[in-house]
């Protein structure tokens, strides 16, 4: 190559790479891509994820692990599904008796009850026997339904009121009563939302403030990607492998849905889902096929999703105003969605 | 009027489109596609390309788990197993992504990197 | 091209670039043809600029054919607009290389005298895409399907080569044959 080359390499070649690296810089096109720290394990019956964010790996494996290690110690208080639960104890015991709580149980039951009072009993922390009763207790399914003298009989022994008291004693403990056998511990409609906060918990303590904790599609997010939202899809409840609307997310918030997609059964033709409801004694059949909360707060948002999902559209965005704060996005089951004013979300999905 | 092309043009000319054909003859020959890691309790039990339709059963801690894979994509077909109760996330296909049956203990992965946070197609989390 | 007696080189850059500028709006008018499958006849003009000034001349012909034709499209900054810039430079250094193998810069190649319009676009034109498909994987796509489509790519950009050297090689034999360049020899 002759010496002419060599000087143009020289001046022109440099020049040139900078003024590109430096406008991709500026544009954002080559941030770098290993920021985001993401784990997942199998727990509490799904696939959780936690993602950090900004945080050298060392310090993001040590919070990480100690937040997964909290959401398992919380399962082992909180699942209706081992035997040696602090839940499963309690239904183990006979009815009408004062049973002493763990602080941790006790609070999570006492956020319950209000949203058991606010929304009729629509949203119940007591169907244990019910879900059982259609087969979503344990691994195993039934495939069909049971026959419907099972749970109208049910749907009788049912308190109307009071199946689940709680009151606090003078030290400050608290303690339960289940009103009778038909009553039994079923956290599956708020747990995993108490789980997330208290994973978020962790993770502040710490010192990780932009994280995403996903509990098999239940999350709550803190902070942001230094700046950038986290990009939330939110999957169709029909169509699994499509998004049907994307949210992006920062500062505080949860978002918690509940839908008839994940946990069901088909039997001649008809979808039994998990999500009972209590005044039928059957499988919610509000018209509604998902229904995601956004709010700050992961067991009330989820509460919220599991009450509206049971109460239908119209009751169930009355019962939202009575939080003011959170905001909802319903699909119905034929596809549409109804959003309110303040989620946080785009609508992608063709109709 | 001079020749258009040289005989230095004419060879990069031929040069370069040898080198195109090889190319697209390697590209062709290699294994193509995706495919679908299937662990067991963490180890991997099973390897699926995802290029061709097929179903494999593995064993699950509660009884056998069918794989399906189709048209690219590939899920855990539970409807044939009626004692089964699993995470029903549905079908998948891009890398990075999983769908699990946590009793079954069973977990199935899409390998390769997950799309790169400045691609469209990324997102940080599945609300469901 | 007029027929002043004493035009500059500037003036002829003007020209050149004013031509891919033009080239490139064509180009992109033309329905049918998706963002890949452009013939790229606008680079036909960084070529001449090319053998005629060299490569400085040919850098700044492809520069403003990418700004301006941006500008004028309206996709300043748009991911279009970096896959151009991405593509337009590897052309350039594709260029930057191919001095090396001739021996007089101004003047247009002689049989024997080191690589043509030919030889030179091909190979810039091979680099164009190659940096185009490189700049769309790193920033927009993400996955590597998109090398499997490389060799079509190639292909198209091979006989883009062919036909801007062609072209390129023609105005070159107006130019000399013409007054435009009197004086600039």
């Amino acid at each position: 190559m002759n010496e002419r080359w060599r000087g143009r390499w020289k001046t022109g070649l440099p020049i040139l790479v900078v003024v590109i690296l430096g406008v991709a810089l500026l544009t954002g096109r080559l941030s770098p891509r290993t920021q985001v720290l993401t784990t997942t394990r199998m727990l509490m019956g799904t696939l959780v994820s936690i993602s950090t964010w900004g945080v050298p790996p060392a310090r993001s494996d040590r919070a990480v692990n100690r937040a997964f290690a909290e959401m398992a110690r919380i399962e082992d208080v909180m699942s209706s599904h081992r035997p040696t639960t602090e839940v499963s104890r309690i239904n183990q015991v006979s009815r009408e008796t004062w049973i002493p709580l763990s602080d941790a149980l006790g609070q999570l039951l006492q956020q319950g009850l209000v949203l058991t009072e606010r929304s009729n009993q629509a949203f119940a922390m007591g169907l244990e026997p019910l879900t059982g009763l259609w087969g979503f207790s344990s691994d195993r399914a039934v495939s069909a339904p049971p026959p419907s003298s099972a749970w109208q009989a049910w749907l009788q022994a049912y308190p109307a009121t009071g199946a689940i008291e709680l009151r606090e004693l003078p030290d400050h403990t608290r303690q339960i009563r289940l009103k009778s056998a038909s009553v039994g511990l079923d956290l599956g409609g708020i747990a995993k939302g108490y789980a997330v906060d208290q994973a978020i918990a962790v993770l502040r303590q710490e010192g990780v403030d932009n994280a995403i904790v996903d509990a098999g599609g239940d999350l709550r997010v803190i902070g942001s990607k230094g700046g950038e939202p986290w990009r939330i899809g939110l999957q169709h409840p029909r169509q699994t492998d499509q998004v049907a609307a994307v949210s992006l997310l920062q500062g505080d918030m949860a978002m918690m849905t509940s839908g008839d997609y994940e946990r069901f059964f088909l039997h001649e033709g008809q979808r039994y889902h998990h999500i009972m409801d209590p005044g039928t004694g059957t499988p919610a059949q509000s018209g509604l096929s998902s229904v995601s909360v956004q709010g700050v707060g992961g067991s009330i948002a989820h509460g919220l999703s599991t009450a509206i999902f049971v109460l239908g559209a119209e009751r169930g965005l009355a019962l939202l105003k009575q939080f003011p704060g959170s905001e909802a996005l319903l699909i119905t089951t034929e596809g549409q969605p109804i959003q309110t004013p303040g989620f946080v979300g785009t609508w992608l999905a063709k109709p | 009027m001079r020749r258009a092309t040289n005989r230095a043009d004419r060879q990069v000319m031929v040069g370069s489109l040898l080198m195109i054909v090889g190319l697209a003859i390697y590209l062709f020959l290699r294994p193509a596609g995706q495919q679908a890691v299937v662990q067991r309790d963490d180890q991997t039990v099973l390897t699926l390309s995802l290029s061709h339709d097929q179903q494999q059963e593995v064993a699950g801690r509660l009884g056998p788990v069918v794989i399906q894979v189709q048209g690219g994509r590939v899920r855990l077909l539970e409807y044939a197993s009626p004692r089964l109760i699993g995470t029903r996330s549905g079908w998948i296909a891009s890398a990075g992504a999983m769908v699990a049956c946590v009793p079954c203990g069973i977990l199935v992965r899409v390998a390769g990197e997950e799309a790169p946070q400045s691609s469209p197609d990324h997102f940080d989390g599945i609300a469901r | 091209m007029s027929l002043l007696s004493q035009p500059r080189t500037e003036l002829l850059i003007a020209y050149l670039a004013a031509a891919a500028v033009g080239t490139h709006l064509l180009e992109a008018a033309l329905p049918g043809l998706g963002p890949w499958f452009k013939p790229g006849l606008a680079n036909t003009f960084t070529l001449v600029a090319f053998f005629q000034m060299g490569w400085r001349a040919a850098a700044g012909v492809a520069l403003i054919r990418v700004l301006v034709g941006a500008m004028a499209l309206g996709t300043l900054f748009s991911p279009t607009f970096f896959l151009s810039l991405f593509g337009a430079t590897g052309a350039v250094l594709a260029l930057g290389l191919a001095c090396g193998w001739r021996t007089e810069k101004t003047a247009v190649a002689l049989p024997g005298d080191g690589l043509g319009p030919v030889g030179v676009s091909i190979l810039a034109s091979l680099a164009h895409i190659v940096c185009q498909v490189l700049a769309a994987w790193l920033f927009i796509i993400g996955h590597s399907g998109i090398f499997l489509a490389l060799p079509w790519f190639l292909l198209g950009s091979w006989l883009t080569g062919i036909v801007n050297g062609l072209l390129a090689f023609l105005i070159l034999e107006r130019l000399t044959h013409s007054h435009f360049l009197a004086g600039q020899r």
